[in-house]
This record gives C-alpha cells, sequence and structure tokens, in this order.
C-alpha cells in the first residue's frame, strides 16, 4: 500500500528513534534561518515552518516575516541555563525494519513501541 | 572476516583510481545497501557529526503552549497557514542541526525495496551522496554539496536555488553557525523535538 507521502512515511519512522520529528526537508526554504528552540510553528510536506520564537521578544524582526504577531510575553526559562548542547554522532539512524549491510558503522535502529 | 573484506576492497577501489581522471564517488566510496522487506521504513544518514541541542527543564514550556495555544492557533487559522488541529502546532525544545544528509523513505509494504548509498565527506563537512536504486520503491534525497560554502564572516543568511536529487528545483536557504568546532558552518535541522498541545497535558 503506497497512500501516505514520503515525508508522512519518514516522519513516521523516525520518530521511533526517539531523536524528535525527521524531517524530509531539513533546509528552511528562505522562511528562516534555522530551527532554533522556542521556535512556534508546524511541520508541513516534510519541512518546518517557523511562525516565531517565544524566547525573543514578540515584535524582533524575525518573528514578523510570516505575519505581525498579536504581542506576547517572551518566555522566561529562568536564570539558570537550560539547554544541554552536544555533539551528534555522523553515521546511519535507520527504522527497524530496514536492515543494511553494513551494520559495523550504524549507530542506532529501533523497532515500533522500543 | 566480514570488516576486513570491506576494508579490503575501499583500499582496492582507492588504488584503482589512482592516476586516472577525476575519479568517481562510487570507485572511492563502496556503497552500502538498505533493504526493507514488506514494510516501509525511513533511513537517515549523516556523513558528518551535528549538533543536538535539548532544553533540559521542559516544564516552562509545556506550561507556556498551554497558555497560548489558543492564541497561535487562532493565528494561524486567521493567516491562512493550512493548520487544521491544534495538535500539529510545535514548540521546539530541541534540534539536531546538520551540515549534509541524506534521507530515504521505503515507501511500499507489499514488496521488498532496496536502494545503496555511497557518500563522501570533505574537511569543510561538506558531502556529496551517490543513490543506486536496486529494487521496490524507495524515496530518497539528499542537501547538494555546492550548496555548503566555508563563510568568513558570518553572513546572517544565503539563498541559494540548486536542483535536488530527485530532479525537483528548489530555493536552499542556509545559516551559519560558528559556536561548534568554532568553525564557521552551514546547518539544516534534520531533527527537531518539540512539543505540542497533546503532550503538554
Amino acid at each position: 500500500m503506497m497512500s501516505l507521502a514520503p515525508f508522512c512515511i519518514y516522519r513516521e519512522h523516525t520518530a521511533y528513534l526517539c531523536y524528535g520529528y525527521g524531517l524530509w526537508e531539513p533546509d528552511p526554504g528562505g522562511l528562516y534561518q534555522q530551527v532554533a528552540i522556542g521556535d512556534v510553528g508546524f511541520i508541513c510536506n516534510g519541512y518546518f515552518v517557523r511562525m516565531f520564537n517565544v524566547l525573543l521578544e514578540w515584535n524582533d524582526p524575525s518573528n514578523c516575516t510570516l505575519f505581525i504577531p498579536e504581542p506576547f510575553p517572551r518566555l522566561d526559562s529562568g536564570p539558570f541555563v537550560n539547554v544541554h548542547r552536544s555533539s551528534f554522532p555522523k553515521g546511519d539512524y535507520y527504522s527497524h525494519y530496514v536492515t543494511s549491510d553494513q551494520g559495523r558503522n550504524d549507530i542506532l535502529s529501533a523497532r515500533p513501541n522500543e | 572476516m566480514i570488516s576486513f573484506l570491506r576494508d579490503l576492497t575501499s583500499k582496492w577501489c582507492d588504488w584503482f583510481c589512482l592516476g586516472q581522471s577525476p575519479s568517481t564517488l562510487s570507485c572511492r566510496f563502496p556503497f552500502t545497501a538498505y533493504s526493507c522487506n514488506e514494510r516501509q521504513g525511513a533511513l537517515l544518514r549523516l556523513p558528518c557529526d551535528g549538533l543536538h541541542e535539548d532544553v533540559i527543564r521542559t516544564k516552562v514550556f509545556e506550561d507556556y503552549i498551554r497558555d497560548h495555544i489558543d492564541s497561535w492557533f487562532s493565528l494561524a487559522k486567521q493567516h491562512g497557514l493550512g493548520v487544521k488541529r491544534m495538535e500539529d502546532l510545535i514548540l521546539v525544545t530541541g534540534c539536531t542541526l546538520v551540515s549534509s544528509w541524506g534521507v530515504a523513505a521505503f515507501l511500499d509494504d507489499t514488496q521488498d525495496s532496496e536502494v545503496s548509498l555511497s557518500s563522501r565527506s570533505f574537511n569543510n563537512d561538506e558531502a556529496s551522496f551517490e543513490w543506486r536504486m536496486a529494487r521496490g520503491s524507495v524515496a530518497f534525497q539528499n542537501s547538494q554539496r555546492d550548496c555548503v560554502r566555508s563563510l568568513a564572516p558570518v553572513t546572517a543568511k544565503l539563498t541559494n536555488s540548486s536542483p535536488k536529487s530527485k530532479g525537483c528545483s528548489t530555493s536552499e536557504s542556509m545559516c551559519v553557525r560558528q559556536r561548534f568546532s568554532s568553525k564557521a558552518r552551514l546547518v539544516r535541522v534534520c531533527l527537531c523535538n518539540g512539543i505540542t498541545l497533546q503532550q503538554s497535558r
């Protein structure tokens, strides 16, 4: 059965890897610079549409590209560091039902419901 | 033994290419085959390390989305963004940024599908990709090497039109990040972590 678009299948099956929503089209496509923590948006045809970022002031220029939002209070995540940053290892990431003839370089595979 | 044979094959390819006109990707870098038997599936190839960011304390984000989701949904509808359900709105709490990527979706769960991929990474985190379709139905695409450039000084935004591997044209936007490896990098997000209204309840 081939009813779902590639980006739907990709998103659904990368979700099992537990790293979040897999974007079929990772490039912002001229809509914004890059996805960042605090962005509010939605996924459309495999790419992320950013509406605005709530860690910035409501009228920050980058928040006024799709439309001018109504004034909102900036999200204050507190006085302490709240973001963990780490290197994300290169390699192959694939869902459980995909098999590779070169398993040694594969970082992770997962099955649904795992 | 398998590992040894693979290394040997790789070296043989390198030797074979010595002295020849610009070698092809497939000659120097062996293909890896991926198959999916009567199932759907997904593949992500990252030839270079990426940067992962995650919020540690998410409660403040969960509370915030609950307080504001109604107005966000109204805004999206008002501006005709095509958001059908409140649950489709995402507040990003983490993301994985990469400079190059290859993705594939195994589409058909009624037949066996197989695709092979070879990639080569370069010093500046660029990468080249080559796909070979073996059987079944697989959709795939990848970042374009000529879209990734080392930049100095930092530029806020670059736009570039380039063909995609599947043959459709698209306008790409890229940006620069200097924090990682103290080197300017063009980044794309390949995995986006966030909370929705559903998850905040």
